[in-house]
């Protein structure tokens, strides 16, 4: 029963992201193209996820009761399966149609994997300390007082008497948003989430391995991709003890990497816009979210100022910006918090404020890349990555997603050698997540490496 | 392929002397017989809960730093049960926990050349009751002998499977790391593994193999490692039925107590309720504690704070809008109030038991 609901959810998004996509196509005048299957129904149902988080945000803002609100997702529902359905007949001749089905020897391998892991997961209640006191206590707490009801902290909690605590009130509300419409309608929510999470991994499998396909990866490589994904000991972990929002982080941030190589080859609206809600999505479901948001947008800008013909006089200019900017010289205050970067404090809006000071990580940082399991030896690949990324010349959407995920691994080696982050580090708890939410993306770069290397022969010249 | 076999059963000693006595520590074992005792060719340890069994070393016939491993052969062991090997040396202590697995080898360092350092030495066989509420105090290990010996009177790759076995059991942690950071078992097959996939990719990029070879090799290394990975998983899932039988949904015992003590407290808040009915806010007074956390989790129907400091909520509460919940020892504030300085006399008690208390201010 709780499988089949699990499903009924799936669909619930499903219908949600695809509706939303046809909106979008239908006010850009664009086209309707479906890809192959799996691509189709992976970008809808992550853009349900992302169309309701923001659609839950929205009706968060209304006074509104537990029936009100079921008619309005009934109706945004119906109106979102006539919309599909008139789409589709009235411009059927229009249709752009590959029904590719993904190989059905590779689907089954997700399946399986998926499978394996729900055997062991679906008997375990919520165990996560920070799900049933944050993410998941968040929604029940929404069911039991009501959707609009503000969350604070301790002090804020003093003095708002209609508010509620969490001492996490400031963690974004997406992932508890996921789990709130399960909640409000059956005992069982946990557990029905627990389907959706395995589904959107699944789909997450199938969509890195159908992108090594189109880049001439073979069925083998695929398969041992699929496998390191699945097989991956903190992966299977979130994937196993489900609440955390970090497995999400890590689906989007693959999502949003294969979605920019998509719109580079396809150059579509659609797809910009895709993955611009995928961006978008990141800081609704973490707070290290507006982190990777920045840091995307930052590769992305010094990618294409990179292929600009005066890219040396920009490199000096910006140097000496950066050099002004880190001796005090230069700073930024805005509404919405101080930009500033020193020797003394690091202050990025009102993300990060902590002083600047020196802790050795370096134990735990290897314990947590190396010694802990056998993810280790997919690190030893991250070298070779480096390298290929100076050595070897790559499309423009994957120097993006190269400089991305470099500028994020040592962005988060800043924070954990230099600031206050270090504690958390030296637990080995938050390092261990921020490395889970890169893996996926790392395991895509580094199989997409690998194909040129599956491609050699000895007759070559090099590899 | 023959470079993965040097790198798996590569020894760091090249010595392989059987010469060397091992020290069976069944006869200096100390511990209550009704606990402990010899039948079907095995050893029984009952367990319940901890099991101490002391070693006398006086009596040991060998110098006990002449043995750098521990061996326990048809180790029956269970999921929910761990032994740790401990010792003090010049007042510090030492704990190694032994491998789960059926011929379990642990080498043994004891931090000392000097025999006589070496004080408490014992065996502790813990009940590990984190998670689930189905644990039995009838549990027993068994096995056949447990020694001490030497690293090279063992086969390299019997104690590399006994490393690489070892099953890590769930925990309430694990969703931050597979494997403890104290007991990283599987160190010592990253390096082997690590070793041949470099040596391959060395060869790879000097001597121009066939691209597919070497992505064999990191198919083999990673399904190699992966082995040892989804075997603990699959043993978890017997560890993981008998901890959440009958879809329970109780963490473990702890949450079981404070799920009762919430539904007290909820009892006698509702009562609370019809005397007091503009008050809607309830502060919660302790620490972050597992159960402190579980028990708000199970008041979560009521608008409820907590509050590591017992004096700041009464103190910053400037109205009579809030109910005190103390619990446990802080009942003792209840109790007696006037002893307290900073209750001031200027809190009602409304309710107080053995097992929590609820205050306002006056």
């Amino acid at each position: 029963m709780i499988v089949l609901l699990g499903l009924a959810y799936i669909i619930y998004f499903l219908v949600l992201g695809a509706g939303f996509r046809q909106t979008v196509n239908l006010l850009i005048k664009n086209k309707w193209i479906l890809e192959t299957k799996t691509e189709f129904v992976s970008h809808a149902f992550f853009q349900g996820v992302f169309f309701h988080v923001l659609l839950f945000n929205t009706l968060q803002l209304f006074n509104w009761s537990v029936i009100t609100i079921l008619i309005i997702i009934i109706l945004i529902l119906v109106a979102a399966i006539l919309l599909i359905a008139w789409h589709a007949s009235s411009i059927s001749s229009q249709l752009s149609f590959k029904w590719l089905s993904p190989p059905t020897a590779l689907f089954s391998l997700a399946c399986a994997c998926a499978l394996l892991i729900y055997w062991n997961g679906h008997m375990l209640p919520n165990i996560a300390w920070d799900s049933w006191a944050v993410w998941e206590g968040r929604a029940q707490q929404w069911v039991l007082h009501g959707l609009n009801t503000d969350i604070h902290d301790w002090d804020e909690w003093l003095l708002n008497h209609q508010s509620i605590y969490n001492h996490a009130a400031n963690y974004p509300d997406g992932l508890s948003l996921i789990y709130y419409l399960p909640m409000l309608l059956s005992n069982d929510g946990f557990a029905i989430t627990y389907v959706v999470n395995l589904f959107a991994f699944t789909l997450i499998s199938m969509l890195m391995v159908q992108r090594l396909a189109k880049n001439n990866g073979t069925t083998y490589l695929q398969a041992f991709a699929m496998i390191a994904l699945f097989t991956t000991p903190m992966i299977n972990n979130h994937l196993m003890i489900q609440g955390y929002a970090d497995i999400w982080m890590a689906m989007y941030i693959m999502l949003l990497l294969l979605t920019l190589v998509d719109c580079k080859e396809s150059k579509r609206i659609d797809t910009g816009i895709a993955l611009i809600c995928y961006l978008f999505i990141l800081p609704m479901l973490k707070l290290e979210g507006w982190i990777w948001l920045l840091l995307f947008a930052v590769a992305y800008v010094l990618v294409n100022l990179w292929q600009h013909k005066k890219k040396y006089w920009i490199t000096a200019f910006t140097l000496i910006f950066a050099f002004l900017f880190a001796s005090n010289v230069i700073n930024f205050h805005f509404p919405f918090g101080d930009l500033v970067i020193n020797q003394q404090r690091i202050v990025i809006f009102n993300l990060i404020d902590t002083p600047i000071q020196f802790q050795n990580i370096t134990d735990q940082l290897l314990t947590s890349f190396l010694w802990q399991n056998n993810w280790s030896i997919i690190w030893l690949g991250l070298p070779f990555l480096m390298v290929t990324f100076l050595t070897q010349r790559h499309d423009q959407a994957y120097k993006v997603a190269q400089t991305f995920f470099i500028s994020a691994l040592l962005c988060f080696l800043f924070l954990f050698y230099f600031t206050e982050a270090s504690k958390w580090a030296l637990d080995l708890t938050a390092i261990n997540r921020l490395i889970l939410q890169l893996t996926p993306c790392y395991l895509f770069l580094l199989f997409n490496m690998l194909i040129k290397v599956e491609h050699f022969h000895p007759e070559q010249k090099g590899p | 392929m023959l470079a993965l076999a040097i790198c798996l059963v590569y020894s760091g000693t090249n010595s392989y002397d059987k010469s060397n006595n091992s020290l069976p520590l069944i006869p200096y074992l100390k511990v209550e017989p009704k606990f402990f005792f010899y039948s079907d060719n095995h050893y029984h340890a009952a367990v319940p809960g901890q099991l101490r069994l002391n070693i006398n070393t006086e009596k040991l016939p060998h110098d006990l730093t002449h043995f750098d491993a521990l061996i326990i052969t048809d180790y029956i062991y269970k999921q929910n049960i761990q032994i740790t090997l401990n010792w003090r040396v010049k007042d510090h202590v030492y704990q190694r926990t032994l491998n789960q697995n059926t011929h379990s080898i642990n080498p043994i360092d004891f931090q000392t050349k000097n025999v006589d350092e070496i004080e408490d030495l014992h065996l502790m066989i813990n009940s590990l009751p984190e998670l689930g509420i189905n644990h039995s105090f009838q549990d027993q290990i068994s096995f056949k002998s447990i020694h001490l010996g030497r690293l090279e009177n063992q086969s390299q790759m019997a104690t590399n499977l006994s490393h690489w076995n070892h099953f890590t059991p769930l925990k309430l942690s694990a969703i931050n790391g597979y494997t403890n950071s104290s007991n990283l078992h599987l160190k010592s097959l990253i390096y082997r593994l690590g070793s041949w996939v470099i040596i391959s990719t060395l060869m790879f990029l000097l001597f121009k193999i066939d691209g597919k070879h070497l992505l064999l090799t990191f198919f083999m290394a990673w399904m190699f490692s992966s082995f040892f990975f989804v075997s603990s998983r699959l043993k978890q899932h017997d560890q993981i039925k008998h901890a959440f039988s009958n879809e329970q949904k109780l963490i473990n015992a702890v949450d079981q107590d404070s799920l009762r003590l919430a539904d007290l407290i909820t009892a006698q808040l509702n009562q609370l309720s019809k005397q007091f009915p503009t008050i809607s806010r309830y502060v919660l007074v302790g620490s972050n504690s597992f159960f402190k956390l579980r028990l708000k989790h199970h008041l979560r129907h009521f608008n409820l704070a907590i509050h590591f400091d017992k004096e700041n909520p009464l103190n910053s509460s400037r109205d009579k809008e809030f109910i005190f919940i103390a619990v446990k020892q802080q009942v003792r504030y209840c109790n007696y109030p006037a002893r307290f300085d900073w209750l001031d006399n200027s809190v009602e008690v409304l309710h107080v038991d053995e097992d929590f208390c609820l205050l306002r201010k006056k």
